[in-house]
């Protein structure tokens, strides 16, 4: 049996509204994004503790600060909060920023403003940070062929240091439109999803990468759109034997989406299994979010479906 | 220990809480939203904690991995 709990319920008064990414929890407290709500619609960075909600950062929604936060927040080695946007900034494509302590403030700091012909821009979800402090995240958008990248951020004493590590490419078989956060492998390389493109063109069904850290890419699995599942909108998880687990939204047995996981082979390619296909009813359908692996079972939601067709949590073993 | 979101449609955080043990299963659905108060239409990844529902007193032994969440 399983038991919900409402913790908080957002949009009274100048509270975020719209909270589309996931939390982090910190020496218990949790800190989360809201991708609209706040004093100017822009979204806001909060914290929840037992006492209640705090709004650390309400974005201006204009100027360069950034706005609209559709990934979540992660601290940084110097014990900062740090984050993208989808909007705001020079040209009203996102940025980076962190938030710094400040007394009983928060500090914000605009690290990135993207650029919509150079640097990729409309980050959909938010950072993670290797061993040595780099922050590593995808956009959707943008870059030499203007269908996402893949960034790093890494920072001397001084400055935090902007760098395009893969520009996807359509005329191949790549993959595109990535929304998902990458995760960072035992294999020390870099692992994430595209919604869109891959090596069946005309049905553009998706992907499954890999990139080293200085981005050379490797296109581990290309959804074909049949019973194998299409449209992966959220990230990956890894187990100790390599093998790679995720959702696709679309797809499937009865076009609701699956639960895949990806078999390392011998000559370094990935052999697909369905472990399940939603089928929209009691068990859910179009999983938007990704992937939680704990002691060899996965846990994740579904957007849409169960009883009430209003979504599911759901756990496979 | 208890799975955290936050849902979209009714703009919520909720706990999903493990009251007792659950048989193995394949595929098992832990939570359908009734798109009432209960929140619906998760969009996110969960996140997994171990709940303490005393300050006063912590557990002998947390599960491997899991930050504790007073609440």
């Amino acid at each position: 049996m399983w038991e919900e709990t409402v913790l908080h319920r957002f949009g009274v008064a100048r509270d975020g509204t719209n909270p589309v990414a996931g939390l982090l929890l910190k020496n218990q407290v949790l800190y989360g994004t809201t991708l609209n709500g706040g004093n100017n619609d822009a979204g806001v960075v909060f914290s929840l503790d037992r006492s209640g909600e705090t709004i650390l950062y309400s974005f201006s929604g204009q100027g360069t600060d950034g706005a609209n936060p559709a990934g979540g927040v992660i601290f940084d080695r110097q014990g900062e909060f740090a984050g993208t946007t989808t909007q705001g900034g020079d040209e009203d494509v996102g940025t980076v920023f962190t938030l710094t302590p400040s007394g009983d403030l928060w500090q914000h700091t605009t690290i990135h403003n993207f650029h919509q012909f150079q640097d990729g821009y409309d980050p959909m979800d938010g950072l993670i940070m290797s061993d040595d402090g780099t922050l590593y995240a995808t956009t959707a958008k943008g870059g030499r062929s203007l269908d996402g990248v893949v960034f790093s951020m890494s920072r001397n004493e001084t400055d935090w240091n902007f760098t395009t590590l893969y520009s996807f490419d359509p005329h191949g078989n790549d993959g595109i439109f990535s929304t998902a956060s990458l995760i960072l492998g035992s294999t020390g390389l870099l692992y994430g999803t595209t919604a869109f493109g891959g090596g069946h063109n005309s049905e553009s069904n998706g992907t499954v990468f890999s990139l080293t850290l200085d981005g050379a890419e490797t296109l581990l699995y290309s959804f074909t759109g049949g019973v194998d599942g299409s449209a992966p909108m959220s990230g990956v998880v890894m187990d100790g034997a390599g093998n790679i687990y995720g959702t696709t939204s679309a797809g499937g047995k009865f076009g609701q989406g699956v639960i895949f996981k990806l078999t390392p082979q011998r000559d370094g390619a990935y052999r697909e299994t369905v472990l399940h296909h939603f089928t929209g009813q009691a068990d859910g359908g179009t999983p938007m979010g990704g992937l939680l692996l704990y002691h060899g079972a996965l846990y994740g939601t579904t957007s849409a479906g169960g009883q009430s067709s209003h979504g599911v949590v759901f756990k496979i073993e | 220990m208890f799975l955290r979101i936050i849902s979209l449609a009714e703009i919520c955080i909720l706990l999903i809480t493990a009251t007792s043990a659950s048989a193995a299963s394949h595929f098992k659905v832990l939570h359908s939203f009734k798109g009432g108060k209960d929140g619906a239409n998760p969009k996110q990844r969960l996140l997994l904690t171990h709940r303490v529902r005393s300050t006063e007193r912590l557990p002998m032994a947390e599960p491997p991995g899991l930050e504790p969440y007073f609440g």
